[in-house]
């Protein structure tokens, strides 16, 4: 498992405690994880120590080399001073125009096709959001971060960004830890459930979906079965 | 239709801004008519007209040069000294504490103190530079600080996570959040120079100044020429932080644009 990222015995206080304390777990080398559990719990904090934005007090976190890591922030985060398309630009390593026909692609398969000259003040929150999903997207790498990234979006795109986002042929062949607190998402998208409580965050249950995931929505009588045991263990 | 939404809004303003200037220009000639003595204060068509009369005269322009040659250098000298400060002291607390009692010192001080200790040490004409820097840096150094210190975090993070080479976080991220602190700094900054400035020149008298022909003015007590003098003043100040704004907006634009 020396290729996968792992964190062992990892710690971590703020002023109000702990949020990790001795925390353990090895993730998958591709497929998706959803770390699911209530506000507050430290999913949060635990994907930024993943990402190297904070360190841990204590602890090590392995990273597998020649990983290449993306996010997408529970917020959208583009920068008010460039158009859409600039702001997927603008984290692409290559030249200006290769760039910027890249994020128009790119915009064009989150349904923004021609909204690339827009500045983030012009768009409303739900292309906001689409735009940073593009840019996370564009940028690429083995390992994405999504925290809470389908927040706010109404039903129909946010099928459709799941889709695109996780359930792609590009999206299983890497790892994506998905942070959510909606049991139905994690369901629908993840292979890996990890239930979690806290502060300090405790994994309370590991829940493996076995069934394709471009399958899900029809296999709904063993959906029904994880979603009540789910629920049972989050009550618990 | 957008245009001519545009175009009404610009026209409003322009009249907002006739109308403000028409109402001042009247209190000023009702003060002319209660006081009526010129010596304390002139109308302003008699002051208007003796700035048209002086603008024929080749010292005029002479001392308009020299006066905004000193005044501009002391700014920019100011400029690049505020930013240097406001950058080192936001990277390190040590040094915020070490350069931080020099801004209340210089704001304590009184400014002839400054203007006399630097008849000491520089030659006259260098006094008003010298002046402006002094009086303009922390202006500078204090707007930047903010500006840099209310850089939103969130978007540091994200430069991070995508691995934004500096030269991109300077521009995408630094400079356009700096932008409003700096043209803040830029505009206070140079209403400062101009009053320190030539409050330097009035005392260290330089060969061919502004503050040189108000000084002669009040010694003469030729208020007409103190008005016209002060008018000049105000109206190459105004000029002058209008196009600096109008050079800071493109700067700005270009520099965003061609760091992709």
């Amino acid at each position: 498992m020396a290729d996968c990222l792992s964190l062992s015995v990892v710690s971590k206080a703020y002023d109000s405690g702990p949020v990790l304390l001795g925390f353990s777990y090895t993730f998958p080398a591709h497929g998706c994880v959803a770390l699911l559990g209530t506000s507050g719990c430290g999913k949060t904090t635990l994907l930024r120590q993943l990402c190297g934005l904070e360190q841990p007090d204590r602890g090590d976190i392995t990273i597998p080399s020649a990983s290449k890591l993306s996010y997408i922030f529970q917020e959208d985060r583009l920068l008010p001073a460039l158009t859409a398309r600039d702001n997927i630009a603008a984290v692409l390593n290559c030249n200006i125009r290769a760039a910027e026909a890249l994020a128009e692609q790119w915009l064009e398969r989150v349904g923004l096709a021609g909204e690339g000259g827009k500045y983030p003040a012009q768009l409303s929150g739900g292309m906001k959001r689409r735009v940073a999903m593009a840019r996370a997207l564009a940028y690429g790498g083995n390992i994405l971060l999504l925290d809470e990234p389908f927040k706010g979006l109404d039903l129909q795109t946010k099928q459709e960004m799941q889709n695109l986002v996780l359930k792609g042929h590009d999206a299983r062949s890497r790892l994506n830890i998905l942070v959510t607190h909606d049991v139905e998402e994690a369901l629908y998208l993840a292979d890996r459930i990890l239930i979690l409580d806290g502060p300090p965050l405790t994994i309370i249950d590991e829940v493996a979906v076995d069934i394709p995931v471009h399958s899900r929505p029809q296999s709904e009588d063993v959906l029904v079965w994880h979603r009540e045991y789910i629920h049972r263990k989050l009550k618990k | 239709m957008t245009t001519s939404i545009t175009k009404n809004r610009t026209v409003k303003r322009i009249a907002i801004k006739l109308a403000v200037a028409v109402f001042w220009l009247a209190v000023w000639q009702v003060a002319y008519l209660i006081t009526a003595q010129e010596l304390l204060i002139v109308s302003p068509v008699r002051a208007f007209l003796r700035l048209l009369e002086l603008s024929g005269e080749a010292k005029f322009w002479q001392a308009i040069f020299s006066s905004c040659s000193r005044i501009v250098s002391g700014f920019i000298l100011a400029m690049f000294t505020g930013i240097f400060l406001a950058v080192l002291t936001a990277w390190s607390r040590t040094l915020y504490a070490l350069f931080s009692p020099i801004l209340n010192i210089i704001r304590a001080t009184p400014v002839a103190s400054f203007i006399i200790l630097a008849l000491v040490w520089f030659h006259r004409d260098k006094v008003p530079v010298f002046l402006t820097f002094l009086m303009v840096t922390p202006v500078v150094w204090v707007n930047m600080y903010s500006g840099i210190q209310n850089v939103d975090k969130n978007l540091l993070e994200m430069a991070e996570v995508f691995r934004l080479p500096l030269l991109k976080r300077i521009s995408f991220i630094y400079i356009p959040s700096v932008m409003p602190y700096f043209v803040a700094a830029c505009s206070n900054g140079l209403g400062f120079a101009w009053k320190s400035g030539i409050a330097a020149e009035i005392i260290a008298l330089p060969k061919s100044a502004i503050g040189k022909q108000i000084y002669n003015s009040k010694i003469y007590l030729e208020t007409q020429d103190l008005f016209a003098w002060t008018i000049a003043v105000i109206l190459l100040s105004v000029l002058i932080e209008h196009a600096a704004m109008w050079g800071l907006r493109r700067l700005e634009r270009k520099i965003v644009k061609g760091r992709l």
